[in-house]
């Protein structure tokens, strides 16, 4: 028995080097993206990546039978590696209903900081948006879909810019919970809580002021999946939003079935300077995340592949921090880079299966999926059809057949090969003490 | 996979994670390990993920993810250990083969499934194999056993023993009683019967005792028991308050366990202290319980999947002498149905949940003898026909005390030891005897032991004294078989002749014996209605022996039937000790096994219309090692049922061979067919007569030598070649099959002797110079429908049979060529084969012989 269908609820971490651009895809037609890195020039870092815009070009809901349609673009902070390509989003056929924005930019523009193109013209949509809407607000009206915005956190300087005429169901603080999308409630499905960032950091790093969100996909039979998303925050904020959490009673939202690592698995998130000055493990960030984590809790690199080992200078992804992921969680590290080879890596995808939660859908089932659910013109074919993307340098390489599933009969292969002999040792003699 | 270097590994340990980094390598993705740490107690934990996605869900299976991790625990002494697997989830809880909800049970015994030359290999490719039978739905396939689940026993807490089937819950509600428990020792109980609450309970421990067939001594007392109608999740939980809350799920309330405990504790007070007077008890007396408190917990989880019900999985929670207290309190009150109690028992039910939830759970060990869930280890042998059996087994020595041994472990019902010896030094080399046993008699010292192997199933008894005269006080039909392992040709001629006598039919008999060196062992056995016993069978044994042309029976006849009696006697103690044969301990019971096996094997398959049989084995030493000739292994050798007739002189049984009455009804139909339908005809008979049993064996019959007389009314037995013929035939059976009297035929009239017969019985008229005193005359006749049906079919004639005895001196004159006289001119045929009948015969000169 093969099922065709898919969940219609799930999330997709795409093979994008080292830089985040996650897919959820809520259901009903709702598929919110937190960040993005599409590189037009796939081999800018060497790097096989994924062409995100245009596959959610392809594979995105039409609502209106023609505009591709995204409900929600959440950017957790504007370095490049997160919003790369937002300018090309933009310039797409794709309609974004929402945008989730931090302050931090009104704040780095104020004080003329650099920011990449694709910042600046995030910043300059945003800023477009907050005008329509207190226009339409002005008129009476709630804004269009096309023009909402949401401002995400706090910063004491928000006296000085326009967003904050904005009324206050536009705001969204740590410790909130989002159950609407693009204006739409969606609280029987999807809700987000609002960990960072934090008031106090307003004015610091600009990776100190990332969005963490925890996310909760709920299936229809009350199965529920729980992402946690950090940004690019290190140790001492993670730490904080744990204990912050624990302290508030909200313990549960701070629980975790997937995680995408913070910044990119970096050691930044575990390890820290000690009294002595030294770089140490924090192990009490371990047994937070541990403690949280769910039995089959899963680690997400969004990185290129990991070295053979980390050096001095080294920038993410670091094996530190991945040894340290695997300590506490019973399954390997994920990385985009890396799945399902370094080869061809493929968009991770993680499905909402009733009854069980958070599922990685395997390659080979993901393709299988996909071509049943094209032939059959319909069904729930989002997740898959986003799943199934191949790459140009994968498409190039020889004999790209459709993926071998990770299966008992390939470990029972591997069993016999590195054992040496492809019979099976010699059978039972003798009883024991029975 | 973390860098192994910087742990502190055992060889072992280093070799378990070579293996298992080598399987990652080598398996695509498929398996992968990733954190490596080492644990306090000396354990490397290493967690592994394996691909599952080829997996396809099932509606039975488990629903697998698409990749499954778990956590390898690698003991310091691997791979003489195997590692054991846990998951961190515990979605595989309540599935079989998971015990704890977390850990995965991938050998039911190690000691045989597991290879430590295989290591890592095997133990992966077991995992692989479990995850492929959950995901399919297969952990239990149908007929497998179920794996019980598993409650962690406590040493202490004391032993179970459950004998009877269980009840089962019905499905609107649990059962709830009493177990019968039988107090064996300080730590065992067994369950020997169980009580529900509205069946009528003993008034006393008599009852007790008599309802559960216990012996008037037996200790015995009652245990709470619930039995639920659902399986329990979470196994069994190890603190009190985890088992009272999922119990309460099924509807088992604190206030009904500590009612029934009390209820139950109160009855064990009425059976065991009758007369303590309840109005003026002491103190003391309330706070001493009467019996241990055992709660006894059935779950519907045990049997064979996918075959009926499921049957009831029981384990047992000791609990401590206080329960018996607030349990008697508690029913007191809240179950008095006063009203004015009802408060007070509810502050007691209060209180006892309470001190029930602070009680960590002791689970007793429990072992199983139900026989709706245990097969028994024997089931599919020979030895499974002796279950329930009656045996009767006579001597107790190298043969027979392990045969006896042998029908006790195989369930016989009653066992009969019959044995006139005592044990001495010198036995004990071989025989299972011990030091304090000497000068004890063997059978009782016997019956002694084996009454202990299984005293529920098996009762056994002795019999002191002389086998032969001693066996009269049995009723031997009572028995289903007997073993005679005395080898001792006294019994076995007592036997042969006791069981001629009996018009009832005999139980199986096997008769047992071993050779001089213990090389070899014989098992003759003559099934219910065999025409012969165990001198019987081992007469027609030698016979074949000796007649065997390819001699592959020499050791045999060597050994056992010797034709001059072997001049070395073994005589092992000084004076005048029986003669025995040299024999290990190992020897004689590898022979003793091996016969009672084939013995068994015979009696659970008979062969065809073969009744009698013999099984002859030989040991892998002496005459059938490795460079020997001798033809090795077991050989089998069957007989049917000779025909039988009682001969008129003696009344002894006159067994008559299949071959002799072929002989017999070939040369009567080669008569009838050459010499006309009523022409009579005859010849020698061959054999043996034995007086202590009462038996005449007729081996062989021949034809009518050339010389013969053979006429209507009257047959002349000649002598042409009737002396060789004997001679040679006495040295070929080695002097077992002798000259026994002659045979000749009545066509179409009674099997009566005439006249001529009779006047002929005192002379015996062959006058061979070994003639021996007695002969016996044989007729074979009948009315021409019997005698037709006998030359047609083979069916048997009439016979008639007379072993007489010579009252004239043998003759020295030759036969008279002619017939005799007063019979008159009568047309006549020579024997031989001769195809005319020569002229009538003139009245003869000489008068008649007589």
């Amino acid at each position: 028995m093969v099922e065709t269908e898919l969940p219609g609820q799930g999330v997709v971490f795409w093979p994008v080097g080292t830089g985040d651009s996650t897919t959820i895809v809520v259901g009903d037609n709702l598929v919110m993206q937190v960040d993005l890195r599409d590189m037009k020039a796939a081999d800018e870092d060497d790097a096989v990546v994924a062409a995100v815009i245009d596959r959610l070009e392809e594979t995105l809901p039409r609502p209106d039978e023609t505009t591709p349609y995204l409900a929600v673009f959440a950017l957790t902070h504007a370095d490049s590696d997160h919003c790369c390509g937002f300018g090309d989003l933009l310039e797409s056929s794709i309609l974004i209903g929402e945008i989730w924005a931090t302050p931090r930019l009104w704040r780095e523009l104020s004080e003329d900081k650099p920011m990449c193109e694709d910042a600046q013209r995030f910043q300059d949509e945003v800023e477009r948006r907050v005008d329509a809407t207190l226009k339409a607000v002005k008129d009476g009206k709630e804004p269009a879909s096309g023009n909402r915005v949401r401002i995400i956190g706090y910063d004491e300087d928000r006296e000085l810019h326009s967003y904050a005429e904005l009324p206050d169901e536009y705001f969204t603080f740590p410790g909130d919970v989002i159950t609407k999308i693009d204006g739409q409630d969606v609280e029987d499905r999807f809700e987000a809580f609002v960990h960072a960032p934090f008031k106090d950091h307003c004015a610091g790093d600009r990776n100190d002021t990332s969005l963490a969100l925890q996310v909760q996909l709920k299936a229809s039979d009350g199965t529920v999946g729980r992402l946690l998303f950090l940004g690019d925050l290190a140790y001492p904020i993670i730490k904080m939003i744990f204990e912050n959490s624990e302290a508030a009673g909200n313990a549960d939202r701070v629980e975790w079935d997937v995680l995408l690592s913070p910044h990119h698995c970096s050691k930044k998130a575990m390890y820290a300077e000690g009294e002595d000055g030294e770089e140490e493990l924090k192990q009490d960030l371990l047994d937070l995340l541990q403690e949280h984590a769910s039995p089959d809790a899963r680690v997400i690199a969004s990185s290129l592949p990991f070295r053979e080992k980390d050096e001095k200078g080294n920038n993410p992804p670091h094996l530190l921090a991945r040894d340290a992921y695997a300590s506490i969680t019973d399954y390997e590290v994920l990385c985009t880079g890396e799945y399902p080879s370094k080869k061809e890596p493929r968009p991770v995808v993680f499905a909402l299966e009733p009854g069980l939660g958070l599922e990685l859908v395997d390659v080979a089932d993901l393709e299988n999926k996909a071509r049943m659910l094209e032939a059959a013109g319909g069904g729930r074919r989002l997740l898959a059809a986003l799943g199934a993307s191949r790459y140009p340098a994968a498409a190039f390489a020889a004999g790209a057949g459709l993926p071998h599933p990770r299966g008992t009969d390939v470990a029972r292969a591997g069993v016999q090969q590195a054992r040496g002999d492809k019979a099976e040792p010699a059978v039972q003699i003798g009883f024991g003490a029975a | 996979m973390k860098d192994s270097t910087t742990l502190e590994l055992t060889e072992g340990q280093q070799l378990a994670l070579d293996q298992l980094h080598r399987i990652v390598q080598a398996s695509r993705g498929s398996v992968a390990a990733t954190h490596v740490a080492a644990t306090a107690d000396g354990y490397v934990e290493a967690r592994v993920s394996v691909g599952c996605a080829n997996l396809p869900p099932t509606q039975d299976g488990l629903r697998l993810r698409s990749v499954e991790a778990v956590t390898l625990r690698i003991p310091p002494d691997f791979p003489f250990r195997a590692p054991s697997v846990r998951t961190r989830h515990t979605r595989f809880a309540g599935a079989p083969h998971v015990n704890w909800g977390r850990h995965l049970c991938l050998y039911r015994s190690t000691a045989t499934e597991w290879d430590p030359a295989d290591g890592m290999y095997g133990f992966i490719t077991r995992l692989l194999d479990w995850f492929e039978a959950a995901a399919a739905g297969q952990l239990d396939r149908p007929g497998e056993p179920l794996h019980p689940p598993n409650a962690l026993t406590d040493h202490t807490a004391g032993l179970l023993v459950i004998r009877h089937d269980a009840p089962v819950a019905r499905p609107d509600g649990p059962w709830l009683g009493a177990a019968v428990l039988h107090q064996v020792n300080d730590i065992r109980c067994d369950v020997v019967g169980w009580l529900a609450v509205e069946d009528p309970w003993p008034d006393s421990l008599e009852q007790l005792r008599e309802s559960a067939a216990l012996p008037a001594d037996a200790r015995a007392f009652l245990a709470p028991v619930v039995v639920t109608t659902k399986h329990l999740t979470f196994e069994y939980p190890l603190t009190a308050r985890e088992l009272v809350e999922s119990l309460a799920r099924d509807h088992i309330t604190p206030r009904l366990l500590l009612g029934l405990t009390g209820f139950v504790a109160g009855h064990n007070r009425t059976l065991l202290c009758p007369d303590a007077d309840a109005t003026v008890s002491t103190g003391d007396d309330e706070d001493t319980p009467a019996a241990p408190v055992h709660l006894l917990l059935g779950t519907p989880s045990r049997g064979i999947a996918g075959d009926g019900p499921r049957r009831t999985h029981l384990v047992a929670w000791h609990l401590p002498d206080f329960a018996d207290q607030v349990g008697r309190l508690a029913a007191d009150t809240a179950f008095s149905g006063h009203a004015y109690l009802a408060e007070l028992g509810d502050e007691v039910v209060r209180f006892g949940t309470d001190w029930l939830d602070r009680q960590s759970t002791r689970w007793m060990r429990v072992y199983e003898v139900r026989p709706e869930v245990t097969v028994r280890r024997d089931h599919a042998t020979p030895a499974a026909w002796l279950r329930g059996k009656r045996i009767l087994v006579l001597g107790a020595g190298a043969l027979g005390a392990p045969v006896a041994d042998m029908c006790a472990r195989a369930g016989a019902a009653h066992l009969t030891v019959a044995d006139h010896g005592l044990v001495h030094p010198g036995i004990l080399a071989r025989q299972p005897y011990t030091d304090a046993d000497i000068g004890f008699s063997k059978a009782s010292v016997l019956a002694d032991r084996l009454n202990r192997i299984d005293p529920h199933a098996t009762h056994v008894e002795a019999l002191v004294g002389n086998v032969t005269t001693r066996l009269s006080a049995l009723d031997l039909h009572t028995f289903d078989l007997i073993w005679d392992c005395t080898a001792n040709r006294i019994v076995r001629a007592h036997l042969e002749r006791a069981r001629r006598t009996d018009t009832a039919p005999w139980p199986h008999l096997a008769t047992l014996m071993i050779g001089h060196h213990a090389t070899r062992g014989i098992a003759a056995i003559s099934l219910r209605g065999a025409t012969g016993g165990g001198t019987d069978v081992l007469r027609r044994t030698a016979l074949a022996a000796h007649a065997d042309a390819t001699r592959s029976f020499d050791d045999l006849i060597d050994d056992f039937f010797p034709t001059t009696p072997p001049t070395e006697l073994f005589q092992p103690e000084p004076g005048c000790s029986d003669a025995t044969f040299t024999g290990s301990a190992a020897d004689v019971t590898a022979l003793a096994g091996q016969l009672a096996t084939g013995v068994l094997h015979a009696l659970a398959e008979p062969a065809d219309r073969h009744t009698m049989a013999v099984l002859i084995v030989r040991m892998p030493t002496g005459p059938t090692g490795p460079t020997s000739t001798q033809p090795s292994g077991p050989c089998w050798l069957t007989w049917p049922n000779d025909t039988l007739a009682t001969d008129k002189a003696t009344g002894y049984d006159v067994r008559i061979s299949p071959a002799a009455m072929a002989e017999m009804r070939a040369e009567a139909r080669r008569g009838a067919r050459l010499r006309g339908q009523r022409v009579e005809t005859g010849g020698s008979l061959l054999g043996a007569v034995n007086d202590a049993a009462g038996v005449i064996f007729i081996d062989e019959a021949t034809g009518p030598p050339p010389d013969s007389l053979l006429t209507e009314a009257y047959f002349q037995h000649g002598l042409d070649g009737v002396s060789g013929h004997l001679a040679a035939r006495r040295t070929a059976t080695g002097n077992i099959s002798r000259f026994l009297g002659m045979w000749h035929t009545h066509p179409h009239t009674a099997a009566q002797p005439s006249t001529t017969d009779r006047a002929a019985m005192t002379s015996l008229t062959l006058p061979l110079d070994d003639a021996p005193a007695r002969a016996l005359i044989l007729i074979a006749g009948g009315p021409p429908p019997v005698w037709q049906q006998w030359l047609t079919t083979g069916d048997a004639p009439d016979l008639y049979t007379h072993l007489a005895t010579r009252t004239v001196s043998a003759a020295s004159e030759p036969l008279p060529p002619q017939p005799p006289a007063h019979l008159g001119p009568v047309r006549w045929w020579p024997g031989g084969y001769f195809t005319r009948p020569l002229r009538p015969v003139p009245v003869p000169r000489k008068g008649p012989r007589s």
